[in-house]
């Protein structure tokens, strides 16, 4: 105990000093920023139409679904904190601190980490659906129960993802895996729905959920405790040396005709990196997409919410029919998720952008890769929402080939941005992940209505935009600084 | 208690399909100093790390003072002092700060924590943040970690990389004075020179063996080389044919 509170006072010292460097990033543009967010969504929320209800199963498995990517968004990220191995912490890997010290230095670690994101945005949702922030003791203690089993599942889930590139027996532990992590999504989906103010309509349901929650909570510390002190000393070279080359070296020979010179070999870097080190972050991105389509899908064909265009209107009108809107606004969504890995990326090579300035990469260059790099992982997305809309006979068949034009449009804008904007804070991934997808979102869904207006913006900014994204690239690369 | 601080048996590390330690063998007796020299490669760094329990072997095994590491890890580690060759620190812990940090975790007294920072030259920069710190620096505060504790087995790789001529001086003079309180160090280095002058028992890696073991004289009439400079000693017994700079030219 007392060693694992001398590690966590060295962690905090060193965090709360770091967050004295970004008085600006976090007393003035991270408020900003999210205080626009949760005022535009409140107006939204406000002036939308009431809709139903939906069912509580249906609730239950939307949010399971939200609990399941929290759950495998956190994956990779625990797997450095339990794997310590890139932490200043690897050094207590030979001093005489046990494994439960090493376990639960990275369990408060993952619970901060949860806590700051849940905290905030069912705080802000909470007075979204309420209309009132009532801050409770028994809505913190909710929340409370659904960070320690969002935590508790993200570490379990991490080492369970380490061991699978060791063990044999790999479907037995991607069962065994399975079979706590679904209660674990189930009962988190159950909490969030508790904590936006939908209560369980039988009788005592509170309290199972309760014991639920707190049995599957306790289950998978328990598991992942024994487990680690298990697997750990195996495991920590293993987790320093995942790798996947087949899929890279494929990505490399892909780009090796498209681009020359310089942008060519940052491009195919980029994207063996991706494949290599952001695994989990590049599945989450994947489902969340995937889940874009599937919503979508769902709405056209279980409801009516969205009418339908009749094929003899003109092509001019068919383009702001709702259904239409609805995929263009679906493309937009998704291209925005898949390219929301640039900053991601950003922020994980900035220790070796030392290479770019030895051998005299320019800014244009490197900004260049970013953008082209965004394209591509997103490259999926207009493809996945037309098929999506173009699968339900949402779009007319006089319309099919210009909504997947337009998808590409829309995709070719989202991703330009998100790209354009790869080197505004480069340091602060979390802060330029928000600021990118605000801006691109929402100039990609104002276009999706009036891309008219989108086409002659794009032709008067884009030179504009693009030189700002190469001065910023250029200013990073000589100065090293945000 | 058994003489020997270090007993390896049959070590053998792999990587895949990579052998990087290949069934070697050794023996390290209390208060000995004992450098492991090698191209880069040859396996130094992985053995050091299957010691201080950072990896874990495929076969064989490793006691530090009587403990086996696989079944007693954490009474091994209560002996042992490691510098490791790639260094990450806090970097926005002052240097003062973090020698404490490991200090408490070594259960070791804190007021040991002053000496080190004297003796490595850390007086003027103990309060600044790590992240400011040069590779000397960091090197000179991996080495006051290491020995913080005053443990009875000292692990040191790369310890001379990014110090200066004056402080490999004092190392030198610091490594007699932890063996003469009976200290046993494993070293591992490339600067030959200091090879020669500091330890007791070198060993010669190569390729994940261990392929020439003795004194730095025993290794010299091995080599045939009597007179030569210890670095084609070393160039002799690591290639398997003799090596000098007079054949080179």
């Amino acid at each position: 105990m007392n060693k694992l509170s001398l590690i966590v006072a060295a962690l905090s010292r060193d965090k709360v000093r770091w967050a004295s460097g970004q008085l600006y990033y976090l007393l003035v543009l991270a408020p900003l920023v999210l205080g626009l967010s949760y005022l535009t969504a409140s107006r939204v929320a406000s002036n939308a139409p009431i809709a139903a209800k939906p069912s509580s199963l249906l609730a239950l498995t939307l949010t399971a679904l939200v609990e399941s990517c929290l759950i495998l968004s956190g994956v990779s990220r625990s797997a450095t904190e339990i794997y310590n191995v890139r932490l200043a912490e690897n050094y207590f890997n030979s001093l005489p601190v046990n494994l439960g010290t090493h376990l639960f230095t990275a369990f408060i670690k993952r619970l901060a980490r949860v806590a700051l994101v849940l905290g905030f945005v069912f705080l802000a949702l909470r007075s979204l659906v309420t209309s009132a922030a009532d801050l409770n003791l028994i809505f913190l203690f909710w929340l409370a129960l659904l960070i320690f089993l969002t935590a508790s599942a993200q570490m379990f889930a991490a080492l369970c993802w380490v061991h699978s590139h060791r063990t044999q027996s790999k479907l037995a532990l991607l069962l065994g895996a399975v079979m706590l992590l679904m209660p674990a999504a189930a009962l988190g989906g159950a909490l969030m729905l508790n904590l936006v103010s939908f209560p369980f309509s039988f009788p005592h349901g509170q309290l199972y959920l309760l014991a639920g929650a707190a049995t599957e909570f306790f289950a998978l510390l328990f598991i992942t405790s024994v487990l680690h002190s298990r697997w750990r000393i195996f495991d920590l070279e293993h987790a320093a040396m995942l790798q996947s080359s087949r899929i890279a070296n494929f990505a490399s020979l892909a780009t090796k005709r498209l681009w020359g010179g310089s942008v060519r070999t940052q491009l195919a870097r980029d994207l063996q990196l991706t494949l290599r080190f952001f695994s989990a972050r590049v599945y989450l991105a994947l489902w969340l997409a995937a889940l874009w389509a599937i919503s979508l899908f769902v709405l056209l064909v279980t409801t009516d919410l969205l009418p339908r265009a009749g094929v003899a209107r003109s092509i001019f009108e068919l383009t702001w029919s709702p259904s239409i809107v609805a995929t263009k606004v679906v493309a937009v969504l998704t291209t925005a998720t898949l390219a929301a890995l640039l900053p991601l990326l950003v922020a994980y090579e900035l220790p070796y952008l030392w290479l770019e300035r030895a051998v005299g990469v320019t800014g244009k260059q490197l900004w260049q890769a970013k953008c082209w790099y965004a394209r591509i992982v997103s490259l999926p997305a207009p493809l996945i929402a037309w098929a999506a809309g173009a699968s339900t006979n949402a779009l007319p068949a006089n319309y099919i080939v210009p909504a997947l034009l337009e998808c590409l449009w829309l995709w070719w804008l989202v991703s330009t941005l998100i790209g354009a904007l790869a080197f505004e804070m480069p340091t602060k991934p979390g802060l330029a992940l928000v600021v990118m997808l605000t801006f691109a979102v929402a100039v990609g869904l104002f276009v999706s209505l009036l891309w008219p207006v989108g086409l002659l913006l794009y032709v008067f900014g884009i030179s504009q935009i693009a030189g700002r994204g190469e001065a910023r690239a250029k200013y990073f690369l000589l100065t090293g600084e945000d | 208690m058994s003489e020997n601080s270090i007993e390896i048996v049959e070590a053998t590390k792999l990587y895949g399909k990579l052998v990087a330690v290949d069934a070697v063998s050794l023996q390290i007796k209390r208060g000995e100093v004992y450098a492991l020299v090698g191209a880069n490669g040859a396996g130094k760094s992985s053995l050091m790390r299957a010691i201080v329990g950072l990896a874990q072997l495929d076969a064989g095994r490793i006691s530090i003072c009587g403990h086996d590491t696989k079944k007693n890890l954490l009474r091994a580690k209560r002996h042992t002092g490691y510098l490791p060759e790639e260094l990450l620190f806090y970097e926005r812990l002052t240097g003062k700060e973090y020698l404490r940090l490991v200090a408490g975790l070594k259960e070791a007294d804190t007021m040991q924590v002053e000496d080190e920072i004297e003796f490595y030259e850390l007086k003027t920069v103990e309060d600044k943040w790590i992240g400011g710190y040069s590779l000397g620096m960091r090197k000179k505060l991996g080495l006051a970690a290491a020995m913080t504790g005053r443990p009875q087995v000292l692990v040191l790789d790369e310890p001379l990389n990014g110090l200066d001529v004056e402080m490999m001086r004092k190392l030198r003079g610091r490594i007699k004075r932890e063996q003469e309180r009976g200290c046993t160090l494993l070293v591992s280095s490339h600067v030959m020179d200091f090879v020669e002058r500091t330890s007791n028992r070198v060993g010669i890696m190569r390729a994940g063996r261990l392929v020439a073991e003795g004194t730095p004289e025993e290794l010299r009439n091995q080599a045939g080389l009597s007179d030569a400079p210890f670095e084609d000693v070393f160039f002799g017994l690591a290639s398997g044919k003799e090596f000098s700079l007079k054949s080179d030219k």
